[in-house]
């Protein structure tokens, strides 16, 4: 793996750039490994550098069937928090956040990632009071929330000129989590698909698995792809928006549906907003990327689909909503939209966990799964090498639907 | 934004609706294990390809009817249509 | 007087007697009405007007439409807005512009020092740099220098968005060749037609053609059709309006830009189509080479429509740069023009060239190609490569360049159509429509007139007779035929020496070096290349470079175009104002709230008025002079409890239930037992959901055998609703129920306190109201001060309460007879904050509150809830199964916290010891209890009733407060009051 440095873009300066050497290798598929990772997104690969670099197994083979990172690590609004409402969920964000930290140097890549703080808009004294809430539990775990009042809001995020007294929803005041932060999405598949093919991992991308196979005792044993058959005894489906799919092969139900979520962005604009301003009352919320588009997102859309979309009518509620808060936006441009397919669990919340089948381990339910890539990386490997959860990841497991014991967090913040 | 054929009222824009989601097997009766009701609780079909479900036309008629959605195409069947 | 240097003498279809001042980048110019910021810029010789975005090389505009890459400009004033590309702007009388990304001047830019450290700068460079010590440092720089204009100012004064919406037949996007006569066909036929075109005019490439069809100028038989569709009413024809987006079942999004009525800004039109006709045209693409960006260099086409729509030629010298016949029609305009012409390149060798290059007097490089283009800021010449590899410099000025045309698929793709790739037009085209809708013409690979007219009669003409329309006969109307279109795909030339720019993406600044650098790395699908080098990602989507990402992709991996692929044509096409897809969806209109008769009193009163849930508003307080909220609070809590209050109960979800099958159904709804209930009498109830989490509580009377009234909670009416209806049209169907939302149609006033009674007799009831004729929980219908009204004791308050319901009608009246007469006894009307304190000092529920999606029954002490017979109540099961794991619960108590007079907060966690850990337990409410004279609270606390007496720890952070656990109820725990 080349070095990344200013010096050495400065030495490859000299050679036109000719000799940077591949980000992952390419190698042949072979027969067996001793783990399969379905999935190149950003679970699949942080599971697969973590299995390597925590747990020394190498013998791994990350399974994509489209190109790495093309799924929703590359389509979502990278929004990174903790400010979660639970004690089963504020702890393994609080890790995932601190993981992302140290990310950039730990890959030797730059995943432009950035500290910024998400504000919370708030209109309703019911959201203002869960939000308080989520201060004072959040603070037991270490993840960290301010109250700001509305004249400190409005200097904060100067283009946010709706909301006013004599508005539809006038906003009461604001709450600050400093821990929020966004990052390039696409770099942080990359920069642990970089990684961890140079510690041993292959990635074998157009490799699209058909279903999974079992032996007659019922374990795992490997998996049918396009590209024939790949054998392992322990098998990782990570594959956000398909995993029911895929267990359905090998007689495996779960309790998760898959939707669709779109995102759009402005054209770019000079720096208008540095931080994550999410309206939780009104359901929008945006921020300004580095190259100046605003990013924004909404609410998912209804019912079940394995499609990428564009609903106009959820589309539409997002920036009317919008433009009740930042009502100059009106003159401001939509460039570009999209959607993408996640799965959600009965619960809403994820699930990382062993199965019924044995070797066969699912991470899935990853709706706002973005800024739990290193963390969900981290524990599945740690379920895959040890064959106990993480105790970050322990209320997690499938176990939990076993006595309805759910962990509720939906419908809680609308910042993904 | 599709469109959906009320049995009522015709076919209408979807924003008249609320889909509530894909419908289910029959409410189990009371003898049935724990493990088949927490089956039928939290386990819904998720298939890519037709899926039957329940819409309300909650800014109409008020009518719950089932129709058959397409979820990689959206196309929509009537429930005695073949899923083919 | 208009200086315009490089305006022709004659020609063009501006309006060559209005002069147009303007402003660029601070200095005036004139142009003529008709003209394009762009065409009027290129007319007076600005030919440097931007810098580009990574490495500020001095740029000139390139295209004259919406592909346009180059020349973005951020419009200053009364319409202030960012990121125009100024082909895109009309030009009108004070206009002032700027060019965005370069400061001051695109003549001296400051920050094209960049180009000094262009080789530190290629693809993906900030992935490998900036980490040290970390991003933050740099990211402010960065951010400053990214992001084009500035963001627009919201000053449109006397002016709006509007939205409307259409329904017809077919819709024709574009109002070229093909789409005019596709309209018209369908018009013809009866149908109902809307076209819509992006131009301000009509006739698409027709308006710079030298065709003739039916023997008569281009543009005059599109005239006639014009003003044929605009006679018949069911044509809706629109220019300066873009069709956006495509979304399912031919839903159109379309923004008009200049609708006639001034008062509106733009218009956003939904239109639904029963057949959509894609009549999109061609864009042309641009050429691959060493300085390809250079100002002076444009693609032919642009050329075209500078001369033809605004009598502008943007050189001295020109030269044409092809692989492809179209460029040719460029020469032969020039020529006539007797324009000084350099000569053509061609990639193709002499004998692929075909009839176009006929009657041709210029210099030919056949099976040539441009090497480099030269110049500082602006082009001075061109080297060319000849086939046995010598190089000629030749001077010019401008060099207009076509690599040939792609169909614009974009709608087409959005709609979830399939591409194929064809060969001979190096370029993909519509190949299987997912949704009812054609291409025709250019957009459907037919690159020229006649045949473009042809296919468009033959598409058109089957889809209105599959549509049940009749299309009259319609001869093809004679078009003057031009050369075959002949392209040979050329998608990239080798720069001169290493190093050398040539860019694949104006706008983004990516080069086949970047390309190449990312191929190297790895990145090699289009999607990889796309997101690590930007390339298409830019204002313009590529629409002129994309093509040349693939074919450059596909080259270096031996591969064919098709096997690489596109990336994803995402909407919109051209960028659109937010404010045209809100419409006039603002203020109370996003978010209509619900009132009732008493919401202006309340207002009139002073009441502060906010959600209340269900977007309800309610009166949360009535402020009093000389106090604070606490004060107004606790005045009204007083009232209640020592004298008598009233309060607004309208919101309050109501349900008429009523058929064979109604008590059967009560019963499924709620955990508790409904059978014995007696007509005239109520019962409190819970409902739980299928997960066995409560849903709703609410009190439920019994009005006649099989006939009853439901109340449920103000914010969860609806979902109750839908619940209910759920259960009966899908899992009861055969069951004889009605369910009849009456929570508007009956508005009640609670009056409350030990003199409710008082009240309500000198009100004048015309029944007996003692407590034995109208006990606790019964219902009663009276007139009340001469009105019809229903009578209910319940008590939200733990009070003696009448709630009294009435029509709406007479909702105001009652309410200002009850004040009045009310006013001897101490009334005073009674906000939410204060309903919330007294339900808090009796320990009664409140969703959302003590109920936060967790707790079941048993948990709020309610297991006398838990009918022990009926166990098919919706969500019993799953109760069960939740406690049978045995593990602890969290359990409704009563906390006295040790704060001396202060509040602890709503939802403040209980940890053991106070320790910073995993909470066990919260405060769910905590008011200041007027008749304890102290804080009190509710909390749930993990096995909490057995720990009635301990002393727990509440923890705000880094305060912690000590709290006495008692039961969850502070007041009147027998519940004498509300009986008496
Ligand atoms: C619009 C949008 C906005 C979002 N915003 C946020 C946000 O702000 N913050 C946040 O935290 N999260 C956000 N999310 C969620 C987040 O993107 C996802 O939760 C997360 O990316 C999912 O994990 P992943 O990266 O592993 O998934 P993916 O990147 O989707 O990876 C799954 C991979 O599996 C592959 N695959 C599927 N089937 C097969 C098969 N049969 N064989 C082989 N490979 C297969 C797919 O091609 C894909 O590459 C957002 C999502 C969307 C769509
Ligand atoms: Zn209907």
């Amino acid at each position: 793996m080349s070095r990344f440095s200013a010096f050495s873009l400065a030495w490859n300066a000299l050679s036109h750039h000719q000799k940077w050497t591949r980000y992952w290798q390419n190698p042949p598929l072979a027969k067996k490994y001793d783990v399969l990772i379905i999935g190149a997104g950003g679970h699949g690969l942080a599971c697969a550098y973590y299995l390597a670099k925590n747990h020394g197994i190498s013998s791994v083979a990350v399974l994509e069937k489209g190109w790495l990172g093309g799924g929703n690590i590359a389509r979502n609004t990278v929004t990174i928090r903790s400010n979660y409402l639970r004690d089963e969920s504020i702890p393994f964000f609080v890790k995932s956040v601190s993981l992302f930290e140290g990310l950039a140097k730990e890959l030797n890549f730059n995943l432009m990632y950035s500290k910024r703080s998400m504000i919370d808009v708030i209109q309703t004294y019911p959201k203002m009071r869960e939000i308080r809430r989520r201060m004072m539990n959040g603070y037991l775990h270490g993840s960290s929330y301010t109250p700001i009042d509305v004249g400190e809001l409005r200097r904060r995020v100067p283009a946010l000129t709706g909301g006013g007294p004599d508005s539809r929803l006038p906003i009461i005041g604001a709450m600050v989590h400093e821990e929020a932060a966004v990052c390039r999405h696409d770099g942080v598949a990359w920069g642990y698909a970089r990684s961890a093919s140079a510690r041993g991992v292959e990635i074998h991308q157009q490799t699209e698995v058909k279903s999974l196979l079992r032996d007659k005792d019922g374990q795992i044993k490997g998996v049918e792809t396009n590209r024939g058959t790949v054998l392992a005894d322990k098998v990782a489906v990570v594959v956000s928006g398909h995993t029911t799919t895929i267990t359905e092969t090998a007689g495996l139900s779960l309790p998760v549906k898959s939707f669709n979520l779109a995102a759009f962005v402005s054209e770019p604009v000079k720096p208008l907003i540095d931080v994550i301003v999410n309206c939780p009352d009104l359901g929008v919320y945006l921020n300004q990327s580095d190259k100046g588009e605003l990013v924004i997102g909404g609410a998912p859309d209804a019912g079940q689909s394995f499609r990428r979309d564009m609903k106009q009518s959820v589309f539409e509620d997002a920036v009317v909503t919008m433009l009740e808060l930042f009502p100059a936006f009106r003159r401001l441009k939509l460039l570009r939209q999209w959607g993408g397919v996640l799965d959600i669990a009965h619960d809403a919340s994820p699930i990382i966990s062993a199965t019924d089948i044995s070797g066969l381990f699912v991470s899935c339910g990853w709706w706002g799964g973005f800024k739990a890539v290193p963390a969900g990386g981290y524990t599945l490997a740690h379920l895959i090498a040890t064959g106990q959860p993480h105790q970050a990841a322990a209320p997690f497991t499938l176990d939990r639907f076993h006595h309805l014991d759910f962990i509720v967090e939906s419908g809680t913040t609308t910042a993904r | 934004m599709l469109t959906l054929p009320c049995p009522f009222c015709g076919q209408r824009d979807e924003t008249e609706f609320l889909n509530t989601g894909p419908t289910k097997p029959a409410r189990p009766s009371s003898d049935v294990t724990d493990s088949e009701w927490i089956n039928w609780l939290t386990v819904p079909v998720n298939p890519v390809g037709y899926v039957e479900e329940k819409w309300w036309h909650v800014k109409g008629c008020g009518k719950y009817f089932t129709i058959k959605r397409h979820t990689v195409t959206h196309q929509i069947k009537m429930p005695d249509e073949d899923s083919a | 007087m208009t200086h315009n240097p490089f305006r022709q003498k004659t020609g063009g279809r501006i309006d060559r007697n209005s002069c147009v001042e303007f402003e660029f980048n601070g200095k005036r110019y004139s142009g003529y009405k008709g003209d394009t910021l762009a065409s009027a810029l290129l007319a007076n010789g600005v030919f440097l007007n931007a810098r580009s975005f990574k490495y500020h090389r001095p740029r000139g505009i390139m295209g004259a439409s919406v592909e346009e890459p180059s020349c973005l400009v951020e419009l200053l004033g009364a319409d202030a807005g960012g990121n125009h590309a100024a082909t895109t702007v009309q030009l009108r009388q004070g206009l002032k512009a700027k060019s965005v990304n370069c400061w001051p001047s695109p003549n001296f830019d400051l920050m094209s020092i960049n180009q000094l450290f262009t080789r530190l700068l290629p693809a993906g460079f900030y992935y490998k740099t900036f980490m040290w010590p970390n991003w933050h440092l740099f990211e402010p720089s960065i951010r400053r220098a990214a992001g084009l204009a500035a963001a627009p100012g919201d000053q449109i004064p006397y002016q709006h968005f509007e939205t409307r919406y259409w329904h017809g037949d077919v819709l024709v996007v574009g109002a070229g060749s093909s789409g005019l006569l596709a309209a018209l066909i369908a018009s013809r036929s009866g149908a109902r037609v809307m076209i819509v075109d992006d131009h301000p005019h009509p006739g698409g490439c027709l308006r710079s053609s030298q065709s003739k069809i039916d023997g008569r100028p281009v543009i005059e038989w599109a005239e006639a059709v014009c003003a044929e569709l605009d006679a018949n009413p069911e044509v809706t024809r629109l220019q300066d309006a873009t069709a956006w987006g495509y979304r399912e079942d031919n839903l159109l999004m379309v923004t008009e830009r200049s609708p006639a009525e001034t008062h509106v800004f733009q218009r956003g039109w939904k239109a639904r189509a029963g057949r959509v006709i894609l009549a999109t045209g061609a864009i042309e693409r641009n050429l691959v080479f060493a300085n390809n960006d250079l100002p002076g260099v444009m693609l032919a086409s642009a050329v075209q429509i500078y001369y033809h729509e605004f009598g502008v030629i943007p050189g001295r010298q020109a030269m044409i740069f092809t692989n492809n016949s179209s460029a040719y029609s460029l020469a032969h305009d020039l020529q006539a023009a007797g324009k000084m012409i350099a000569g053509i390149i061609d990639s193709r060798s002499f004998e692929e060239i075909g009839a176009e290059k006929d009657g041709l007097e210029i210099p030919l490089y056949a099976a040539n190609q441009l090497k480099a283009a030269h110049g500082g800021k602006h082009l001075r010449a061109v080297s060319i490569r000849a086939a046995d590899g010598s190089i000629k410099r030749v001077d010019c000025d401008l060099l207009a360049v076509s690599g040939g045309w792609n169909p614009a698929v974009h709608l087409f793709s959005q709609a979830r159509g399939t591409l194929a790739y064809d060969d001979a037009l190096a370029s993909f085209v519509p190949d299987k429509a997912m949704q009812r809708l054609a291409c025709v013409g250019a957009a459907a690979g037919k690159m020229n007139l006649a045949l473009a007219m042809a296919n468009t009669l033959s598409t058109v003409t089957t889809c209105l007779s599959e549509d049940n329309f009749k299309p009259p006969a319609f001869s093809l109307p004679s078009c003057t035929t031009s050369p075959d279109y002949h392209l040979q795909p050329l998608w990239h030339v080798d720069g001169m020496k290493p190093g050398d720019k040539a860019f694949v993406d104006i706008q983004n600044d990516v080069t086949l070096d970047d390309i190449g650098l990312a191929m190297r790395e790895g990145f090699d699908t289009v999607e990889h290349v796309k997101r690590y080098t930007t390339a298409g990602m830019g204002i313009d989507q590529g629409k002129i470079g994309n093509i040349n990402v693939i074919g450059n992709i596909a080259m270096a991996c031996n591969k064919r175009p098709d096997e690489i692929g596109t990336t994803t044509f995402r909407s919109p096409f051209t960028p659109v104002d937010f404010g045209s897809i809100a419409g006039q969806r603002n203020g109370a209109t996003v978010l209509p709230f619900r009132h009732t008769p008493i919401t202006q009193w309340n207002k009139d009163q002073g009441a502060v008025m906010y959600e209340a849930g269900a977007r309800w508003q309610r009166p949360g307080y009535f402020p009093i002079v000389g106090g604070n909220m606490q004060d107004a609070i606790n005045a009204e809590a007083e009232a209640v409890r020592y004298a008598v209050g009233v309060y607004d109960g309208s919101p309050l979800g109501k349900f008429d239930i009523s058929g064979r099958d109604a008590a059967a159904f009560i019963d499924l709804l709620y955990t508790n037992d409904f059978a014995d209930l007696e007509i005239g009498m109520g019962r409190y109830g819970i409902m739980l959901s299928d997960d066995g989490m409560i849903l709703d509580d609410g009190v439920t009377f019994k009005l006649a055998e099989n006939h009853y009234l439901m109340s449920t909670s103000t914010g969860f009416a609806d979902v109750v609703f839908r619940h209910m209806e759920y259960l009966l049209q899908i899992e009861c169907e055969s069951w004889q129920v009605w369910i009849t939302p009456v929570t508007s149609q009956w508005c009640n006033a609670t009056i409350c306190g030990p003199k409710a009674r008082d009240v309500l007799e000198a009100l004048g009831v015309s029944i007996d109201i003692g407590n034995d004729a109208f006990p606790f929980m019964a219902m009663r219908e009276a007139i009340v001060a001469g009105t019809p009204a229903r009578i209910c004791r319940v008590s939200f308050t733990g009070e003696v309460s009448f709630e009294i319901n009435v029509w709406p009608r007479h909702a105001e009246a009652m309410w200002r007879r009850i004040m009045e007469i009310g006013a001897p006894f101490g009334i005073v009307p009674v906000g939410s904050e204060t309903s919330h304190v007294l339900r808090v000092e009796k320990g009664f529920l409140s969703l959302g509150h003590e109920v936060d999606e967790t707790a079941d029954p048993y948990d709020l002490g309610m297991d006398w809830i838990m009918s022990r017979t009926k166990t098919h109540a919706i969500g019993r099961r799953s109760v069960d199964i939740r406690r049978s794991s045995g593990k602890p619960r969290r359990e409704l108590v009563g906390l006295i916290p040790k704060t001396g007079g202060e509040l602890v907060p709503e939802g403040a966690p209980v940890t053991p010891n106070g320790d910073r850990a995993a909470s066990e337990g919260f405060v769910s409410a905590c008011v200041w209890s007027v008749v304890n004279k102290q804080i009190i609270a509710l909390g749930l606390l993990t096995n909490g009733r057995a720990r009635i007496g301990e002393t727990i720890s509440i923890r705000d952070r880094e305060r912690v407060i000590e709290a006495v656990v008692t039961k969850p109820c502070f007041y009147d725990p027998k519940g004498k009051r509300l009986r008496g």
